[in-house]
């Protein structure tokens, strides 16, 4: 069973790829659409959770949507090359840069599979 | 590639760079205060009243 | 492996966005939802208030429950603000229940509140489950004039611990004020007061009646020279104005004066629900409302309140036609509590305005058979305060006192008859 919220240190990323890494949303989060834009509202934890609401395009909040802890990078990656009219090899430029965004926002955070 | 489409398959969402924007929430960006309606919403255009002026009812 | 800033946009420009495409596509984006008119104080002013032990209003608020189901097609229909108010929220021992579950259907919640009974445990609450903003309305700088409006012993050392507990807590924090005769004198106090704390404040002056139809807080609301007068001691609210009335005044075209009578965002972008349940198109406007207890959210937005929202007017009025009715505050609602009727013009906004307009040096159009118009009854006796106020209306007066010299004629107090005719009292 993965370990959703698990932390995983960065050796262990750059050692399996980060590809093969899955992704968790980070915090409790509600997803509205709201007049047609996708609006990710946090909704309890420390102050700096709750200070801002994010806002995602199409592409975006799919992607978001797949951060569910149990979807590799690579499959989300895929899923975006099904879902939407994009090159496969863009679609996991895009994707591995949104992901460490995403990362770096402090919204997402890798889970690991204790199993593995 | 035949360059042809195949009409039994689904058609594919237009795509963009996935994008994220953060806003920061702040009450003191929100203009219209003195309606009970407006101090709600936030700025811009007219939530259940009109700016400024215009509605003026008792807070609690 | 490259990372691209995360954008960041203000929330004045991601709002004033959201409103506008909500509104052009009438989708409500916020709700004003009255828990309760209950409420431990007695202010002298208040619209709705009714005691805290009051049975019969306990007993017709929506449960819990409904509230949730309420939140959950307010949700779906894709609202993002709400705003909860009173009477008291915290009259309501339930209230952080419906609240949590508001939050987490991601809705951004105000809170308007008096403060009084907030506990450091609902503080915590509240940083853990943090709103977009809490309001609390400080009647008084001092405990005397404070507890002198709210009528309750006490009251003003609560709202004060409120304060301190949620600005410990770097919660989202707003002071505000009602100016009546009763506290006109400390409302500069009040601000600096909030100065001191690095909170916003502002105040409000136009008092309607009861929704019961009591004129009760007409007694205490001030005279139109006083409103104006408070307008031009603070060089940042006069701004305010003339921002305001460059930016909507004179708009109104010769024969192309728009036929309906919601000129407001009322059913469009928002509406409000009262404790019972009733949805209509705003706070004030009880004439008409859908019962939200037999009917659901998408009925009553789609159907019934697109109906109230496409009334016309039936006659043409001095308001019709007036480029200055965006600074007036007149609308149905406010036609409804004054004078039992949605179109007939409320005079005290009228000479409001007319006053505000000329101490402003604003123009002001003729606009029909107005009083406070050039050729009016009143409008001799306007002019010159307006002159008065014009001169002196930034010297700072501490010493409000019921009779101006500068103004005698305009010392006359004048309380709307009629009343609302909704309940035939």
């Amino acid at each position: 069973m993965p370990g959703v919220g698990v932390e995983m240190s960065h050796q262990h990323i750059e050692a399996i790829g980060i590809s093969a890494v899955r992704f968790a949303r980070k915090g409790d989060f509600v997803t509205r659409t709201i007049a047609g834009e996708v609006v990710v509202v946090p909704v309890c934890g420390q102050i700096g959770d709750l200070d801002a609401i994010y806002r995602f395009n199409d592409v975006g909040a799919f992607i978001w949507n797949l951060f569910d802890g149990k979807t590799s990078v690579c499959d989300i990656v895929q899923a975006v090359s099904e879902e939407f009219d994009v090159a496969p090899k863009d679609s996991e430029r895009d994707t591995l840069e949104f992901v460490s965004t995403l990362q770096s926002a402090g919204i997402i955070e890798p889970s690991v599979d204790k199993g593995s | 590639m035949s360059g042809k489409l195949d009409p039994n398959l689904p058609l594919k969402r237009a795509y963009k760079k996935p994008e994220m924007e953060r806003v920061s929430l702040r009450p003191d960006e929100a203009v219209l205060g003195h309606c009970k309606s407006m101090a709600a919403a936030g700025p811009g255009g007219s939530s259940t009243c009109m700016p400024i002026g215009s509605c003026f009812t008792q807070g609690s | 492996m490259p990372i691209t800033p995360v954008g960041a946009r203000s929330y004045q420009d991601f709002s004033a966005n959201l409103h506008d495409r909500m509104q052009a596509e009438r989708v409500a984006a916020s709700a004003t939802i009255e828990i309760s008119r209950r409420c431990p104080l007695k202010c002298v002013h208040c619209y709705n208030n009714l005691p805290m032990g009051d049975m019969d209003a306990k007993r017709g608020e929506l449960t819990c429950s409904e509230h949730c189901r309420i939140l959950d097609e307010l949700a779906e229909a894709g609202c993002l603000w709400i705003l909860y108010t009173g009477g008291e929220i915290f009259a309501r021992k339930d209230f952080l229940d419906i609240y949590t579950y508001a939050k987490k259907k991601g809705f951004l919640i105000t809170l308007f509140t008096n403060g009084t009974l907030i506990t450091p445990q609902i503080a915590d609450y509240l940083v853990e489950w943090r709103p977009f903003s809490i309001e609390i309305t400080l009647y008084g700088h001092s405990p005397e004039t404070y507890e002198r409006l709210t009528g309750v012993p006490g009251s003003y050392n609560r709202c004060l611990r409120a304060i301190h507990l949620l600005l410990d807590r770097e919660l989202p924090l707003t002071l505000k004020s009602v100016a009546i005769s009763v506290n006109k004198h400390e409302v500069g106090a009040m601000k600096k007061f909030a100065d001191e704390l690095g909170v916003t404040f502002k105040f409000d002056a136009m008092m309607s009646p009861r929704i019961d139809c009591s004129q009760s807080p007409l007694k205490v609301r001030l005279q139109p020279w006083e409103i104006v007068k408070m307008d031009l001691e603070d060089r940042d609210r006069v701004a305010e104005w003339r921002k305001f009335a460059a930016r909507y005044n004179g708009q109104m075209q010769e024969g192309g004066h728009s036929d309906e009578l919601y000129q407001c965002g009322g059913g469009v972008g928002g509406c409000a629900i009262d404790p019972e349940g009733k949805m209509s198109i705003c706070v004030l406007s009880h004439f008409e409302g859908y019962d939200l207890r037999r009917g659901n959210f998408r009925e009553g937005w789609d159907l019934f309140l697109r109906q109230v929202r496409a009334k016309k007017i039936t006659r043409v009025t001095k308001c019709t036609m007036c480029q200055i009715k965006p600074m007036c505050g007149m609308c149905p609602a406010n036609g409804e509590l004054e004078n039992g009727d949605p179109e007939a013009p409320v005079d005290f906004l009228c000479h409001v305005a007319h006053l505000r307009a000329h101490a402003l040096e604003l123009s002001v159009p003729a606009h029909g058979n107005c009083e406070y118009c050039a050729g009016g009854s009143a409008y001799g006796v306007l002019m010159n305060s307006a002159e008065s106020l014009h001169k002196h209306g930034s010297e700072q007066w501490m010493d409000f006192t019921d009779s101006n010299p500068l103004f005698p004629i305009l010392n006359e107090r004048r309380i709307a008859v009629g009343g609302c005719s909704s309940c035939g009292l």
